[in-house]
Parts: C-alpha cells; sequence; structure tokens
C-alpha cells in the first residue's frame, strides 16, 4: 500500500493524475502511515472545501418584488388609460348623439314654424285697429 | 251568424293593424338601400346618451335644460328618411297613401306652391305614440317618425323653445360636419 | 420554475464564497465580498444571461471584490498608529485550525494564476476542462500552472518536513 501511495503521489506532483486518481490518493493517505506533511496539507484542504458561507437572502426576494411592482404599475396605468379611453369614447358617442337628436328636433322646428307662421302674422295683427271679435286672437290664445 | 260577423270584424282589424304598421315599414325600407335617400335612425339607447350629454354639460338650474330633458326621456326613438334629389312631390303623393290615415291624426298641414309639410299623430290612451312628419318638395322629401309617449305640451315645448341647448348649431341649414 | 438567476448563479455561492476566502482568510469577510459580488450579478443578470461564461464573470468579480477589501485594510494599516502594522497583504487571520493555516501558507507563496487554478481543482474539485472555462485560460495553460503549483507543493513539503 506504501509503494502505491508513493507510486500515485509522484504521478501527482507531475500532475498527471485524474480525478479519481487524487480521490484515491487522499484516501489512501487516510490508511497508510507516515507522510505526515501530506496528511496535514490534505486535512487542511478538506477543511477548507468544508467552510461554507452562512445562509444569506438570494437578492432575488427583493430584486421580484419590485418586478412584480413595476408590473403592477404598468397594469394601472394600462387599465386607467383604458378606462380612460373608454369614458371618452363614451362622452363621444354621447355627444354625437346627442347632436343628432337635436338636429332630429330642429328639423322638426323649422317645419311646425312653418305653420305658425301665419298665426305670428296674425297675432302681429292686434296692434292694428280690428275689431277683437272677428278674429278672435285673445280666445286662441288662451286655448 | 253573428258569432262569424265578429271573429271576422277582428280578423279585419287585426289584419289591417298589422297592414298599417307594414305601411309605415314598407315605406321605409322600400327606399333603405336607394343611394338617394339617407336615413337616420335613433334608437331608445341614443336617446338616453343624448339625455346623458345633456346633463353633464348644462348646468342643471337651466329651465330649458330641464324641459329637453323631460322630452327626451319621453321619447323612445325618431326615424329619419330624407333624400334630396328626388321627386318631393310624388314621394308626398305616396307617403300619404301608403299611410292607414284612420290611426293617423292631421296636426298640422301646411301646402304652398313649391312645399308640402304635414303632420300627423297616432294617439294612445290619450297621449302622442308617434308623431309623424312628412315633407316634400321639388328639391327634397323627408319623412320623420318619432315614437314614444308625449303630449302636446310637450311638442309645444319643441316648436315654442328656441333656446334650446344646441338648437342653433344643429340647425339643418348649418349642419355641423358629421 | 427556477430564474436564470436562481439556476445559475446562487448555487455557485458555496465555491465563491471558498475562493474568497482563499483571498480574505476571513469568514465576515468572505461572506460580504460574495454577496456583493452576487448583487452585482442581479441587477446585471440580463446581461449576465447573454454572456458564455457567467461563472467565470461571477470568479472574476468575487477575485474583484476581495482585492478590493483586501486593498482597503491596507489603507487602514497605513493610517493606523503603526505599533502592529499587518503584514502587508494578509487581514487577520482567524483561529484557524493548523492544518488550515498551512494551505493558506503555501498558497501565499504562489502566483495568483497558479492559486486560483490549484484551488479550483485540489478545493472544488474540477476537470481541467471546468477551470479552463472558468478562468477563460486555455487547457494547456491549466495543466502548465497545475503542475508547476503540484511541483511547489512537493518542495514546501519537503521543507516544511526537514523544520
Amino acid at each position: 500500500m506504501r509503494e502505491k501511495t508513493e507510486k500515485l503521489l509522484e504521478k501527482y506532483y507531475d500532475g498527471e493524475t485524474s480525478l479519481a486518481e487524487e480521490r484515491e490518493l487522499r484516501e489512501l493517505l487516510l490508511k497508510v502511515p507516515g507522510f505526515q506533511e501530506e496528511k496535514q496539507f490534505f486535512l487542511g484542504l478538506e477543511v477548507l472545501k468544508a467552510i461554507e458561507p452562512r445562509d444569506r437572502p438570494v437578492p432575488k426576494a427583493k430584486g421580484e418584488l419590485s418586478l412584480w411592482l413595476k408590473i403592477a404599475a404598468v397594469i394601472t396605468l394600462f387599465l386607467s388609460l383604458f378606462w380612460l379611453f373608454v369614458d371618452q369614447q363614451s362622452k363621444k358617442e354621447e355627444a354625437l348623439a346627442y347632436a343628432q337628436v337635436m338636429e332630429a328636433f330642429s328639423l322638426i322646428q323649422e317645419n311646425l314654424k312653418k305653420g305658425t307662421a301665419p298665426l305670428e302674422a296674425i297675432q302681429d295683427m292686434r296692434y292694428l285697429n280690428k275689431p277683437n271679435e272677428i278674429f278672435n286672437i285673445k280666445n286662441k290664445e288662451e286655448q | 251568424m253573428k258569432k262569424w260577423m265578429c271573429v271576422f270584424f277582428i280578423a279585419l282589424m287585426a289584419g289591417s293593424v298589422h297592414a298599417q304598421d307594414d305601411a309605415i315599414v314598407k315605406f321605409f325600407s322600400k327606399y333603405m338601400e336607394n343611394e338617394n335617400f339617407s336615413r337616420v335612425y335613433i334608437s331608445p339607447k341614443m336617446m338616453q346618451m343624448a339625455g346623458g350629454f345633456l346633463k353633464s354639460n348644462v348646468e342643471a338650474g337651466n329651465e330649458e335644460e330641464k324641459d329637453l330633458g323631460e322630452l327626451m326621456q319621453k321619447i323612445r326613438g325618431i326615424r329619419i328618411l330624407s333624400g334630396e334629389k328626388v321627386n318631393g312631390k310624388g314621394l308626398f303623393q305616396e307617403a300619404m297613401s301608403t299611410l292607414n290615415r284612420n290611426k293617423y291624426e292631421d296636426l298640422m298641414d301646411v301646402q304652398d306652391k313649391s312645399s308640402s309639410v304635414k303632420f300627423m299623430v297616432r294617439e294612445e290612451n290619450g297621449r302622442v305614440a308617434e308623431l309623424l312628419m312628412i315633407t316634400g318638395s321639388e328639391t327634397g322629401f323627408t319623412l320623420l317618425s318619432m315614437l314614444g309617449n308625449f303630449t302636446y305640451q310637450d311638442l309645444n315645448i319643441l316648436a315654442e323653445k328656441t333656446n334650446l341647448p344646441g338648437m342653433n348649431e344643429y340647425q339643418s341649414g348649418k349642419k355641423t360636419a358629421n | 420554475m427556477k430564474t436564470f438567476f436562481e439556476a445559475n448563479i446562487w448555487p455557485l455561492r458555496n465555491q465563491l464564497y471558498r475562493m474568497a476566502y482563499l483571498w480574505l482568510k476571513n469568514r465576515a469577510e468572505a461572506e460580504d465580498a460574495v454577496q456583493e459580488a452576487l448583487e452585482k450579478a442581479w441587477s446585471s443578470r440580463e446581461m449576465l444571461q447573454k454572456l458564455e461564461n457567467p461563472t467565470g464573470w461571477m470568479i472574476r468579480v468575487v477575485k474583484n471584490q476581495s482585492l478590493q477589501k483586501i486593498r482597503e485594510h491596507k489603507r487602514w494599516a497605513v493610517l493606523g498608529e503603526g505599533e502592529d502594522l499587518p503584514e502587508t497583504e494578509d487581514l487577520p487571520l482567524e483561529d484557524s485550525p493548523p492544518a488550515l493555516q498551512l494551505v493558506f501558507r503555501f498558497l501565499k507563496e504562489l502566483p495568483e494564476k497558479q492559486q486560483e487554478i490549484f484551488q479550483l481543482r485540489e478545493v472544488e474539485g474540477l476537470t481541467y476542462e471546468e477551470i479552463s472555462e472558468y478562468l477563460e485560460i486555455s487547457m494547456e495553460q491549466v495543466k502548465v500552472n497545475l503542475f508547476r503549483a503540484r511541483k511547489s507543493l512537493q518542495v514546501f513539503l519537503l521543507k516544511h518536513r526537514e523544520r
């Protein structure tokens, strides 16, 4: 076993060992007598290998929160723009509807006036000296 | 025999009512696809929207606004059929003949050498369910049907009030860009 | 579904910590260096994703953070009273087991590149391929430097024996 260890160690120092062989070397060193320095050194490596940092929070938590906030903000913005747009559209439609209704009303009124215009002419005659009874203006007004 | 007479009479009435509705509708639909005519249909929803617009844009204290608003609420819809380069007088006669005169009462009739204007109403339970306006001249023809549930007083508002918001802007003489 | 950062960068933590510890020989400082490096990685994660060798980038950042800390300590040392100037490059060594101290003493003698390659091979157990990838050097360079480091170790341990 000592021979094997020496051979492996020689190979190791020559930089010719594979990972598997290096593993083997370490195991051998644990069992074989002597090789104090090597043993200590490799022990040191093991200690180093075992070192781990304390638990720290993953940065992602912080980042993710702000990502969600950003997403929420964008969605809120879009929603409010959307509702603004919808509101604008309905206001436009309302105005349009109003315009059409008023147009129809104007049309009716215009034509109604054609009928009432002569009546107005008659009313104007009030100021002339015609007997009221003939035209019965007062009564017509009260109707 | 009497029984049969009743049934027959009812059937006739039903038939004629149907026929009368069909006449107006037929008149409108006859010229639906005609390019020389323009059609306007103001639905109940649009009447509602117009009312909404009025409310949100004119101060509440305004009396005209109140009257107009009330009038709008009583109207269910308006249908207009009009043509410009058409034989107004001929169409006027045609419309008159298609209508069932029994259902409509004359409200106003103005005739002069160049044009004819006729207003008719259809009553239901003492109120006006429909106002019909037919105008015809050499330069044009218009048939307007306004459905709803209003009184003659309401029509008066329409006839007299000229300060109604928007009335000036929307007169047919000064059409705003559509 | 793990993000790129969670899957590729965060798992390197322990390894990076050991590298930082190699430089700083102080747990807290090493942790800080690694955390700082990870935070930098987090804020540049889009860029990092596009890199071919994000691990190499991480190693470099950790190294830079560690070196920076060393420099800062050096500065303080200079500004200090001067009675007990800590050794030029070392931070106060914690109470570490003698075996570990042996390792550090050896590594101190090596040039930087050899130190890195030695650590990645002996402590982290990486293949030549992996080392060459992380450090962005050729396989040949890895072999040569590891050879030299091992030779130095042979000499070092011999000297140690003779003490």
